[in-house]
């Protein structure tokens, strides 16, 4: 478990010469073991914050300091918007995928069932589509087998980039309770972004609403979970996020 | 070929050509030098498959398709794979590679003949030539398609360059390099017959131009029948034993264009 400290973070893109600031001056402390939930509208700059924290982006001025972390960079996990599967191997295997190491080369059966891999598909109910390849499954499910991936890596912080935006309400709702299970079970420090105010409610214990690439408003939730979307307290805290963002 | 139904329609026209040709020569039609009979053709095929005449022209042929494509995948593929990984490399051999596609192997004949006589090296570098492209520019594309986004998945699990070029570069780029190679395999077949009807001493392609020079059109008919029936089986056996390592397309209608 790791936490992290953002000090004026802050990342500018050029796109056809003009300069573009997508996350600016964001200081931020995110707590080792909690569930954060960023949320703000399309463009607002939560996904570029998110994959500064995961490496895939290098920042343009100030600081990512980890906290609790014994080595120098901790082991980050990431769930992006889609399932991104690789479409060669079967649901075991692209768990198996994140298993993989970079420092020797792998072994030659590498995708065989490891332990791990054997319970993260129990875990996620994925036992009995093994074997199916990604072109078989549901969104939901091929959501679900890309969760498994990176809960197999066992990182230190999860981070998940709307990872339910494609998918139906009925399968969001289900996913969303899965997460909060797995969050009360395993205690991973998890950074979640949306723009779904009723999701981040469901979710979060600390939200940091995003506008034009600043945090502009850090909002504790307080609520034990699991949580009614339409409870007085929740909706309270609704009307307080709508307001950061700038009304309806 | 488990889809009876499908075997059935592919063998109607093939079949309804027969009866028209056999009807025509038994009705006597036409002229049955210019077009012999099946009768006669059949006797032919017999004569010279006892003889075994059949036989060493086709296995020549045969070999030398195989071994040029073997020459033709041992530089195309890595070739493809390199300039996949390398873009920077890109602007030093695109115009080269460009205007070499577009000479067809067949017009280097007569220098290749000139250079190294009518042995089998030219017969080899004409097939590598038809082969290579092919191979080449489908390997090239399925590299450079590879999709960034699992690059980043792999990226984002701490993968060295060389386990991401292994774990998925390789394995996205795999149909397109299969595609490629189905479609080498028929271009070296067309343009090896060429070359030998030009210049050679053996080869099912040789075997017509000496069966025309002898006016045993029943012989040239048998040449080129020979030709379809082995590039169809050739293909089939190709696509079927190489569906194996693509198990995730099963099913999924791929775009295979014909040699």
């Amino acid at each position: 478990m790791v936490g992290v400290r953002l000090k004026q973070l802050t990342k500018q893109y050029s796109i056809a010469g003009k300069s573009f600031i997508a996350v600016d001056n964001v200081n931020a402390s995110i707590k080792s073991g909690s569930f954060t939930v960023i949320v703000g509208k399309s463009g607002c700059g939560k996904t570029t914050l998110l994959r500064l924290l995961s490496g895939l982006e290098q920042k343009s001025a100030g600081e990512i300091d980890w906290l609790n972390c014994q080595n120098q960079s901790p082991k980050v996990g990431i769930v992006f918007q889609e399932p991104r599967l690789m479409p060669w191997l079967t649901v075991q295997e692209n768990i198996a995928f994140s298993l993989i190491k970079s420092k020797q080369p792998a072994p030659s059966s590498e995708y065989d069932s490891i332990d791990w891999v054997e319970s993260t598909l129990a875990l996620l109910g994925l036992t009995p589509f093994r074997d199916a390849y990604p072109n078989q499954l549901s969104g939901g499910m091929a959501q679900r087998v890309s969760l498994g991936r990176t809960l197999c890596y066992n990182p230190d912080l999860i981070l998940m980039d709307e990872p339910f935006g494609a998918l139906d309400y009925f399968t969001r709702k289900r996913l969303q309770l899965e997460i909060v299970d797995l969050f009360l079970n395993q205690r991973k420090t998890i950074i979640f972004v949306t723009h779904d105010v009723t999701e981040a409610l469901q979710l979060a214990q600390n939200i940091l609403v995003m506008d034009s690439g600043r945090i502009v408003r850090e909002i504790p939730v307080d609520i034990p979970y699991p949580r009614q979307s339409a409870a007085a307290d929740v909706l309270l805290l609704q009307q307080e996020i709508l307001a950061a963002l700038g009304g309806l | 070929m488990a889809n009876y139904s499908a075997l059935i329609k592919g063998f109607l026209i093939p079949v309804a050509v027969f009866v028209f040709w056999f009807a025509g020569s038994f009705f006597s039609v036409w002229n049955s030098y210019l077009i012999p009979s099946p009768a006669d053709v059949v006797g032919a095929l017999s004569q010279i498959t006892a003889e075994g005449t059949l036989l060493k022209h086709l296995s020549i042929s045969i070999y030398r398709v195989f071994s040029g494509f073997f020459v033709a995948l041992l530089l195309a593929l890595p070739l493809g794979v390199l300039l996949g990984m390398f873009r920077q490399l890109t602007p030093y051999l695109d115009i080269s590679l460009e205007a070499l596609r577009h000479i067809p192997p067949l017009a280097t004949v007569p220098i290749l003949i000139l250079w190294f006589g009518i042995g089998e090296l030219p017969k080899l570098m004409i097939v590598v030539m038809a082969t290579f492209f092919p191979i080449f520019f489908n390997t090239l594309h399925g590299v450079t398609r590879c999709d960034v986004k699992w690059i980043e998945v792999a990226k984002s699990f701490g993968m060295n360059p060389r386990n991401i070029f292994r774990f998925v570069v390789l394995p996205a780029s795999l149909p397109a390099m299969l595609v490629g190679m189905r479609l080498g395999l028929g271009y070296s077949w067309r343009a090896l017959i060429g070359a030998e009807l030009i210049a050679a001493s053996s080869g099912i392609g040789y075997m017509i131009l000496d069966a025309e020079q002898l006016s045993r059109p029943d012989i040239v008919f048998i040449g080129i029948l020979t030709i379809g029936v082995m590039g169809t089986m050739i293909d089939w056996i190709f696509f079927g034993l190489t569906q194996k390592l693509i198990p995730w397309k099963l099913g999924e209608e791929t775009d295979y264009g014909r040699g």
